[in-house]
């Protein structure tokens, strides 16, 4: 047998049994462990235990439950109801301006978040019934929320690029930089969208009646207050990091005593919000872990066996060049997203495309923006996109799964498109880390 | 029967209880982390004296926490599964698909586990030392992540135990829901 045909056979395995619903890890790291004894004998064994203990040793890995904590304390702190106030204020008088300043709010959020979960509960719990009330279109609301919270994964900090940076063996802070712009761009294309189109169609998005938002200047004042924390916040994790007092694992832990601390100051820093907040960040921090620590063995077997190399022989001899095979594998990858569950695809792809990404000649750290931006359209696409089944949680019950699934069309659109800007121009993703960094 | 289901009701409930009690001390450790690495933070920035293991520490700490919060995880149904079709099914289907695929979870913990007995007793024989600028011996770590994949195979076991019960038909009151108690 051909190593590359094992391999497929691996993969194949992999993808039959995990329909099954078995745990995600179990399945990655049961066919990984089964392989490597058939492949290698005895000595296969250690394999497992040789990556879970590989990963332990690299550092960034660190910032990946404090952030998850960050997101669960800010999401519980309330924090994001006080600027939505503020938005309120600043963008009522415009069409569609709740949704643009839903945009605004989901891109601050996604500057203290790392993941897109705590965007969509502030999203639904804040904004959409606010919009709502507003007499709004149901599918603009549903669309803005989603697309909106899908920019915490790429603008910093992101736990997929620290992801990403393990697997590609790449710079984290480099790759948070690189989400700016892309992040920014993505943010200001879904803006464009909601203003035409509530030019056009207003009573999607109806203006706020003047009294709504022209209230008086004391108030105003006081709505500013608003976006004190989320500034200080901010500040005290990527801006310290950014002006580089504070390292990538540093700055993680000054971000979570902010969040601390301006939980504090809203008063919900109490036992029973504290308690929550980490029990959810045990298990959403240990699942991944558990993930990630089995498909690094899965890498590991695919590493030996010579995969990629196969995979990249059988791109290029089909006349692919390279841009046909980056393109060819983002739609594989987002074709995987619609039946794969999410969190599972980021990573059993990276370790296959990563390295035949590297090998063809790319820029790595454009690819983890690329990679990230495919991810947060997999969240989003159906039949199985996570973030639609969160909104339809979250949702109020007028709001039928088919709204939610053609709510988002426009935004995958526009997604699709800042790939495709990209891909023309890398440069809107190298210019920012290539700036602070050097060459 | 009866005198086999007793033994595996008390397997059950002592593991669930150990993996709750570990899960509930363990959670706390992303406080210390966050300390750990603030306190590093401030003494190596404010008053310019870094410290050459809080990194490795807290690397430590991290997969202590992971590791030994897997079975707790698992208790109370955190990990992860690709639901597309799972979520549909029935409570008796899901024990019965869930008995079959059982045995991918134990391939994968019995190799983690038999790796982690032999990286562990390698450690301890040679006094291996972590290779970094700190170098701290490397066999606690080893240990307690051998440590918790144990605790996460018992934990497989006991779910496994509570499957069989519920493909079976039998009485599933006994089994208690810890997703209530949190």
């Amino acid at each position: 047998m051909s190593y590359s045909f094992i391999a497929l056979l691996m993969f194949l395995t992999m993808f039959v049994v995990l329909l099954s619903g078995r745990h995600i890890y179990a399945v990655i790291g049961g066919v990984a462990s089964i392989f490597a004894v058939i492949l290698w004998g005895p000595g296969g064994i250690d394999m497992g235990f040789h990556s879970a203990f590989t990963l332990i040793n690299w550092y960034p890995l660190v910032t990946l439950p404090i952030f998850v904590f960050i997101g669960y304390l800010f999401s519980e702190s309330k924090i994001s109801e006080d600027l939505y106030k503020l938005i309120h204020i600043l963008m009522g008088s415009l069409k569609g301006g709740l949704a643009i300043g839903t945009i605004i709010l989901m891109a601050i959020i996604s500057a203290i978040n790392g993941l897109s979960v705590a965007g969509m509960s502030v999203g639904s719990s804040v904004a959409l019934p606010e919009m709502l009330k507003k007499k709004y279109d149901k599918k603009m609301v549903t669309g803005v929320i989603q697309a909106g919270s899908s920019l915490g994964i790429l603008i910093p900090p992101s736990v997929v690029l620290v992801l990403y940076g393990m697997i590609a063996r790449q710079p984290v802070g480099q790759l948070w930089l690189a989400g700016v712009m892309p992040g920014l761009l993505m943010a200001t294309l879904f803006v464009i969208y909601i203003v035409v189109r509530c030019k056009i169609q207003p009573k999607l998005g109806p203006a706020l009646s003047r009294e709504e938002w022209d209230v008086p200047f004391k108030e105003k004042i006081h709505a500013l207050r608003g976006g004190i924390l989320p500034l200080f916040i901010i500040l005290m994790m990527s801006g310290l990091f950014f002006m580089g007092v504070t390292s990538l694992v540093e700055s993680a832990a000054t971000g979570a005593v902010a969040t601390i601390i301006a939980a504090a100051i809203k008063k919900r820093l109490n036992w029973k919000v504290m308690n929550k907040v980490m029990t959810q960040s045990l298990s959403v921090s240990a699942m991944f872990m558990w993930v990630v620590m089995s498909a690094m063995a899965f890498a590991a077997i695919f590493d030996g066996l010579g995969a990629v190399h196969a995979i990249k022989t059988l791109f290029l001899s089909h006349g692919f060049g390279p841009i046909g095979t980056i393109v060819s594998m983002q739609v594989s990858f987002l074709l995987l997203g619609t039946f794969l569950d999410d969190t599972a695809m980021l990573i059993i792809v990276a370790p296959l495309y990563i390295p035949l990404v590297i090998s063809l000649g790319f820029n790595p750290i454009w690819y983890g923006v690329l990679y990230t931006i495919t991810c947060q359209i997999a969240y989003l696409t159906p039949p199985f996109g996570y973030n639609l089944f969160l909104m339809k949680a979250m949702a109020p019950k007028e709001i039928t799964i088919g709204d939610i699934y053609r709510s988002i069309v426009p935004f995958v659109f526009i997604m699709a498109g800042t790939i495709a800007i990209l891909i023309l121009f890398p440069d809107i993703v190298t210019w920012l880390p290539y700036k602070y960094f050097g060459n | 029967m009866d005198f086999m289901i007793k033994p595996l009701k008390i397997y059950v409930r002592s593991v669930d209880s150990i993996s709750t009690i570990v899960g509930q001390v363990i959670k706390y450790l992303i406080l210390v982390m966050i300390g750990v690495l603030t306190y590093e933070a401030i003494s190596r920035t404010i008053f310019n004296h870094p410290d050459k293991w809080a990194l490795e520490m807290t690397e430590f700490i991290n997969g202590t926490y992971y590791l030994l919060g897997g079975a707790f995880v698992l208790l109370i149904g955190g990990h992860v599964r690709m639901d597309v079709f799972y979520d549909k099914w029935s409570r008796r289907k899901k024990a019965i698909v869930d008995v079959i695929t059982f045995v991918f979870s134990l391939a994968y913990l019995t190799g983690l586990l038999l790796g982690g007995i032999s990286s562990t007793s390698f450690a301890i024989k040679y006094a291996q030392k972590n290779y970094s600028a700190w170098g701290p011996p490397i066999a606690p770590m080893k240990l307690i992540a051998t440590v918790g994949i144990s605790l996460m195979l018992l934990q497989v076991i006991s779910e496994l135990i509570k499957d069989i019960t519920i493909a079976l038909g039998q009485d599933t009151s006994w089994i208690k829901n810890v997703e209530e108690n949190l």
